[in-house]
């Protein structure tokens, strides 16, 4: 064959999709798919070319269904009194059903393209819509903690069941958005920026340790992709508002907070440090870069306990936390900065010198306001950003070089 | 798609349909078995993004006794109020945390809020887009509920000075 000629390219492209969905349907085994594979290799412009053209195809059509969501929810949302009672539930979950089928159909004759995720995303939409327009009829308040936790619980099956990274996408969103804004309907006296914070760290950390352990199991590594990054990012937020010493200032015990919350709090944690110790453990049997995941399930753990710490003993403690936590935060930026140097992953370099940008302009402006001079502030404002975008943009550029480099060597 | 994805696909649509027309059921079952009863109310009228306009019912019987203010009557904290009508409306006779002391009568469950009331799930009436200002500017607002065994509500009506809400009223003015 070929691998020159343009119609080869869109076969080979076009049969690798068919195989990845054969292969994690079952159909054949994966020694099967990359024997396969091999037979139909594929050039690295044509590849590349090949996936940038399936992420624009995805990202349409995800934003699509995203819209018409919108477009459903505000239609009956701006015109529900015009509209009967029966009929506004009848058209809603005919609506639903017809996403669903329409996705189902696409799913079963061409796999689970990004037009048949988005049909089945579309579903979910009208599904959460519909429990929040089916709540208004009974004058239910939005912000009920029922609501979220209904629409939470009918979407995760499905992404189980889809393996979909949309569907997937908006379970852990809806899983961060309902526990951050109901946390205090469900569980007594957990009134504290600090707790809910600390709670978020620990659940990052729990989503991050997830995504690397479906990232050991076959067919999982793309899911697993998503759980770890959005894990990792959430992390990162909550230890970022927690580098504040405000959050401490005044802060009370959390001592009052339910055994639920505590419950959730050290499972969470306990889980999360028990999942990645065992990958690196695993690991270290393979001997597969054994060193960097022995400390990051170091730097994991430390920071849960860190976490734990400043909840138990947050009142009275306010001078230490906030300094454990900005050592904490950089560490943990600098850390990611080697593990992805070290795993070839360009991604995380990215987000670990954005992260050490943002921390050094918060803490830039939070120590300056009060200190110096309006003109002054704006003035080293300006010399920060220019001298830190320089380094760190050649720093990043010299890295993602050596990694490439690597990559190409013999 | 394998045929066990398949069926696991259309059994959780399945499910969400269930849990939608339960849903249904449960409110619907508390508005048609449930005591009736109508309460005193205070309205403002902010709006909801994906629900619309609404108007928000502050009740009477919402506020909580001084002595269970502060302390161990926390955020989240379920308490049961027994009511009785006096004249026109039903008011306040008992607060407590069990169910026990107020089995036997009318009673209403809610949860302590943010801002130290009482939420019964009643707080918000959905109106048409505009005819807020109808229950904002209203004297006298009261709101005809159905309470089950359970102490849950369900709102049946809401009657501004007197007469059932109506949204064309606000309209034509």
């Amino acid at each position: 064959m070929s691998s020159t000629d343009p119609g080869d390219h869109r076969f080979v492209s076009r049969l690798r999709q068919e195989v990845e969905v054969w292969s994690r349907d079952g159909d054949i085994t994966p020694e099967q798919a990359r024997a396969i594979l091999a037979r139909y290799p594929e050039t690295p412009a044509a590849g590349e070319s090949s996936r940038r053209r399936q992420r624009l195809v995805a990202g349409l059509a995800i934003l699509g269904s995203v819209l018409i969501g919108l477009g459903v929810i505000t239609f009956y949302a701006a015109n529900w009194d015009e509209i009967p009672r029966g009929l506004r539930l009848a058209s809603l979950l005919a609506a639903m059903l017809l996403a669903y089928g329409a996705g189902y159909a696409i799913w079963q004759r061409r796999g689970l393209t990004p037009h048949a995720a988005a049909f089945l995303l579309l579903g979910c939409i009208i599904y959460g819509a519909g429990v929040h327009l089916t709540a208004q009829i009974y004058h239910v308040p939005v912000n009920h903690p029922d609501l979220s936790l209904m629409w939470l619980l009918g979407v995760v099956p499905l992404a189980y069941v889809t393996r979909s990274r949309p569907i997937m996408f908006l379970s852990i969103a809806l899983f961060l958005g309902t526990v951050g804004f109901r946390l205090q309907d469900w569980l007594r006296g957990v009134d504290g920026a600090v707790a809910v914070t600390s709670l978020y760290v620990a659940l990052g950390a729990l989503l991050y340790a997830v995504g690397k352990a479906k990232g050991q199991l076959r067919g999982w590594d793309s899911i697993g992709m998503l759980f770890a990054s959005l894990g990792m990012i959430t992390a990162f937020a909550a230890l970022y508002l927690l580098t504040f010493h405000d959050l401490f200032d005044g802060a009370e015990a959390v001592t009052g907070a339910s055994i639920g919350y505590w419950l959730l709090l050290c499972c969470a944690s306990a889980v999360a440090a028990g999942l990645v110790a065992g990958i690196a453990w695993r690991r270290s049997r393979g001997e597969e870069r054994a060193a960097a995941d022995s400390a990051e399930a170091g730097a994991i753990s430390l920071l849960l306990l860190a976490i734990i710490l400043a909840v138990a003993l947050s009142a009275g403690w306010d001078p230490l936390f906030p300094i454990v936590f900005n050592v904490l935060f950089v560490l943990l930026a600098l850390g990611l900065m080697a593990s992805g140097y070290l795993r070839d992953r360009e991604g995380r370099v990215n987000l670990s010198l954005a992260l050490i940008a943002l921390y050094v302009i918060t803490r830039y402006f939070e120590y300056a306001i009060g200190s110096l001079d309006t003109s002054l502030i704006f003035l080293g404002a300006g010399a920060v950003l220019l001298a830190g975008g320089y380094v760190l943009e050649r720093l990043r550029r010299r890295m993602l070089a050596n990694m490439r480099g690597r990559e190409g060597g013999p | 798609m394998t045929s066990r994805g398949r069926i696991a696909l259309w059994i959780i649509v399945a499910a969400q349909l269930g849990v939608l027309i339960g849903f249904i059921g449960v409110r619907e079952a508390s508005l048609r078995t449930g005591t009736e009863v109508v309460l005193q109310t205070v309205p403002v009228d902010p709006r909801s993004l994906l629900q619309g306009d609404y108007a928000i019912l502050d009740y009477e019987v919402a506020s909580l006794p001084d002595w269970m203010r502060g302390g161990e009557w926390t955020v989240g904290r379920t308490v049961y109020v027994s009511i009785r009508e006096r004249g026109d409306v039903w008011t306040a006779e008992r607060y407590t945390d069990r169910r026990s002391d107020v089995a036997g009568g009318v009673f209403l469950k809610g949860r302590i809020d943010r801002s130290g009331h009482l939420d019964f799930g009643i707080g918000t009436y959905f109106v048409p887009e505009g005819t807020g200002r109808i229950i904002e500017r209203a004297a006298d607002v009261r709101v005809v509920v159905s309470v089950d065994g359970n102490g849950n509500a369900v709102i049946k009506d809401v009657l501004v000075d007197g007469a059932p809400f109506d949204p064309h009223r606000g309209r034509s003015n």
